[in-house]
């Protein structure tokens, strides 16, 4: 077997790396890693999986909670529960406020034509509040680096789990990276939710 | 339901033929059954199988099926940070060894997150799965070794009935390696059909030849000096193989390449096929190479086998001729003031037609207040009267009518009409149209525009030149390279699991690396994607640009 060139620096710098960790008593990581952070909407026009044209920057600004995530169709492992969480959900997320945004947004926008979208929508519980969108290249790769979720080799396989929730414009948003439950999704939108109204 | 039953009387058919009495109730597990749970999650009663993953998220649709994340080889996949381990028959039904060769290119070959690489440093050891145990693993989360699985598992709702068949099935899963590996050789071939140019035959050939003769140099230098590394390479050693490339040659007519296809495979079973030559459609190659489930790497045709493409076992650049149709359609559609009245001039080909009438549906789809007018163009002679208005667009599909013939027809057209023609007609609208004719074409170009760097190109070229090749025909020798080498990227993730499924699965991920030598804007795959360029420009004839084009559109995905 041939390392590729660019993988054996790599593989040299992580040896020593993998020899640390490996150490007795590391432990596994469960849950979501949690963080608050400001990320601001780049101004691009996606396109949504009905063929509209939608300005990130303007859906954004609307005075409505909002749950971003970033998806791929064709991913057969992680996005599909990414999605599932949100969806299965919407009773708890609705009874804590009605008026709420679901955006999922694909990383992998040339093969996610709108008509794609509505393909991998038809495998979910319709929900009024969620919106795929896709759009040019380059639109969602400044995306992605707004929320600072680019893919650490530039390859969307190794894209992130993330879910970023935010309470209203102007609030801080909640990054959550990995995957998590429905009960652990509404307990975050909750605390987000009740952070912003002792603001208000 | 019936399913279920046709299984049960086959296993008590066999049982009576042995003179065994049958248990009571109890039917023999059915492989069929299992692969059909595990492809797409089907429970033998035909319902789909319910599944929580996290605790508390239901999956549904194609998701809840293991081949989801353990792919249909079984071999398993990393993404997001999320390691999903291999369960082919011999690796679940055997106590769990730590297998440094794997280890490597998981922990090191692939960008992931910590969480990723905590969870491979930490194997969880556990005895042989049984069919108990497995049920367990799918209905509890907890493993052969007592151990809690990820909660990214999802927990099944199954019938032992189910768990019995899908363990039949993961018994053979990936259990005997694909043919076309040898001890010491991986055997590969491509594919030249009948009437190639002889220059581009041999450019295709040459690249091909110098790719595989670079690879048995590295093969037979780490063969050479066997212990030279404590570390990881002598894991790995055993893998190495040299290539060995074989020449399939067709003759006559498409109908006759399936039983010259077979006949070849015959002789010497290959493990996959690497670039490739034809004139028209690819379909046949492609029928083939999907009944012997044989992996093709990126042949060069603008007809791919479009339908079935997604699970089949070629992979294309493109779309080839559909892609230009479709998006000459989206480029008109998007025109500024719209588009009212537009005649497709359609050649006396079969290539024509198809063109014709995949540009009308995404026409129509795109922009349905379009009048489109057919005018076909036989011998020679276009009645354009029928349009019976102001033309806003001609697009033209001339198939396979000569330059000289288009030119004609071209320059007798009215006047400051936009003229669409596909991208194998740029060198005619350059070099044969007048210049107010050319100033009105608009071409179809689903390749990289020129003057756009793509650092890997230098790389490449340089390659070439060391090794003495003859760059006469660039495009055709980088997109021969790129299928070589995605190849090459693919095999070392394979390390010596020889499984035809896992090479696909490989390709897929390993597309999107660093190995774009620029004839496209960008090579993207994904789980059963098959075209890896999936757009085009379109461009205009500009005697200023340095390579005589320049673009008329952004790059349109349609």
């Amino acid at each position: 077997m041939r390392f590729p060139p660019c993988r054996v620096t790599r593989l040299c710098l992580l040896l020593a790396l993998a020899v640390a960790s490996a150490a007795p008593g590391a432990a596994q990581q469960s849950g979501a890693l949690r963080r608050l952070a400001n990320y601001e909407a780049p101004p691009v026009t996606l396109t949504d999986s009905a063929n509209g044209r939608v300005r990130l920057d303007a859906l954004l600004a609307e005075d409505r909670p909002v749950i971003l995530q970033f998806i791929f169709t064709s991913c057969t492992t992680i996005c599909g529960v990414l999605t599932s969480t949100v969806l299965a959900a919407q009773p708890e997320l609705t009874a804590l406020r009605g008026d709420y945004a679901v955006l999922s947004i694909s990383i992998d926008p040339e093969y996610d034509t709108p008509e794609r979208l509505r393909e991998y929508a038809e495998y979910f519980p319709p929900d009024s509040h969620w919106r795929l969108l896709t759009g040019r290249r380059d639109d969602i790769a400044r995306v992605l680096k707004a929320f600072d979720a680019q893919f650490s080799d530039g390859t969307k396989m190794s894209h992130q789990a993330y879910t970023f929730l935010r309470a209203a414009p102007g609030r801080p948003w909640l990054r959550l990276e990995g995957l998590i439950g429905c009960k652990e999704l509404v307990a975050q939108y909750k605390g987000l939710l009740s952070d912003a109204s002792h603001v208000d | 339901m019936w399913i279920r039953a046709a299984a049960a009387l086959r296993g008590l058919l066999a049982l009576v033929a042995l003179g065994v009495a049958p248990a009571p109730s109890q039917s023999a597990p059915d492989a069929e059954l299992g692969k059909r749970l595990y492809l797409t999650g089907t429970r033998a009663d035909g319902a789909m199988a319910a599944a929580k993953a996290e605790g508390d998220v239901p999956l549904g649709g194609p998701r809840v099926a293991c081949a989801a994340c353990h792919r249909p080889s079984g071999f398993g996949s990393s993404e997001g940070g999320y390691f999903t381990p291999p369960i082919t028959g011999p690796i679940l039904f055997s106590e769990r060894r730590l297998d440094r060769a794997r280890f490597m290119m998981n922990r090191f070959g692939q960008a992931q997150s910590s969480r990723l690489h905590a969870r491979l440093v930490q194997p969880h050891m556990r005895p042989a799965y049984t069919t108990e145990t497995l049920a367990r693993a799918l209905r509890e989360g907890v493993d052969a070794g007592g151990q809690t699985l990820d909660a990214a598992m999802p927990r099944y709702d199954l019938t032992d009935a189910d768990v019995a068949d899908l363990t039949s099935y993961l018994h053979s899963l990936s259990a005997t390696p694909d043919p076309g590996v040898s001890a010491q050789e991986i055997h590969l071939a491509t594919v030249i059909g009948p009437e190639v140019p002889a220059s581009q035959r041999a450019a295709m050939l040459a690249t091909l030849q110098a790719y595989v003769d670079w690879i048995n140099k590295g093969v037979a230098g780490e063969a050479s000096r066997p212990g030279f590394s404590p570390y990881h390479r002598n894991d790995v050693a055993g893998a190495e193989r040299r290539w060995r490339l074989h020449l399939w040659e067709l003759h006559g007519s498409p109908e006759g390449w399936s039983a010259q296809l077979e006949d070849y495979y015959r002789r010497e079973p290959v493990f996959a096929l690497v670039s490739g030559l034809a004139k028209g459609s690819w379909r046949p190659i492609a029928d083939f190479c999907d009944v012997n489930r044989l992996p093709s790497l990126f042949p060069i045709t603008d007809q791919p086998a479009i339908e079935r493409a997604g699970s089949g076992y070629t992979f294309y650049f493109s779309k080839g001729a559909r892609l230009e149709a479709e998006g000459l359609a989206a480029f008109l559609a998007s025109q500024s003031p719209p588009v009212r009245l537009a005649l497709q001039i359609v050649g006396e080909s079969g290539e024509a037609a198809k063109a014709a009438d995949d540009f009308g549906r995404a026409l129509r789809a795109k922009a349905p207040g379009v009048t489109l007018i057919d005018a076909p163009w036989r011998r020679g002679e276009v009645d354009i009267s029928a349009a019976g208005g102001t033309l806003d667009a001609i697009v033209i599909w001339p198939g396979e009518a000569e330059d000289e013939a288009l030119s004609s027809l071209i320059e007798g057209l009215p006047e400051k009409v936009p003229v669409l023609l596909p991208s194998d007609r740029t060198p005619m609208a350059m070099h044969r149209l007048s210049r107010e004719s050319a100033s009105r074409v608009l071409l179809a170009d689903p390749y990289e525009l020129p003057g756009a760097v793509h650092p890997l190109a230098f790389r490449v070229r340089a390659w070439m030149r060391s090794r003495g090749l003859d760059i006469n025909e660039p495009r055709l020798q980088f997109q021969t390279y790129y299928a070589a080498s995605l190849l090459d990227a693919a095999l070392s993730r394979l390390i010596a699991d020889f499984y035809r499924d896992y090479l696909v699965e490989a390709v897929e991920s390993e597309a999107e690396g660093d190995l774009n030598p620029g004839v496209y804007p960008s090579l993207v795959l994904g789980p059963g994607q098959r075209f890896a360029s999936k757009g085009l420009f379109v461009v205009r004839v500009d005697e200023t640009a340095p390579d005589g084009i320049t673009a008329a559109s952004d790059w349109i995905t349609p």
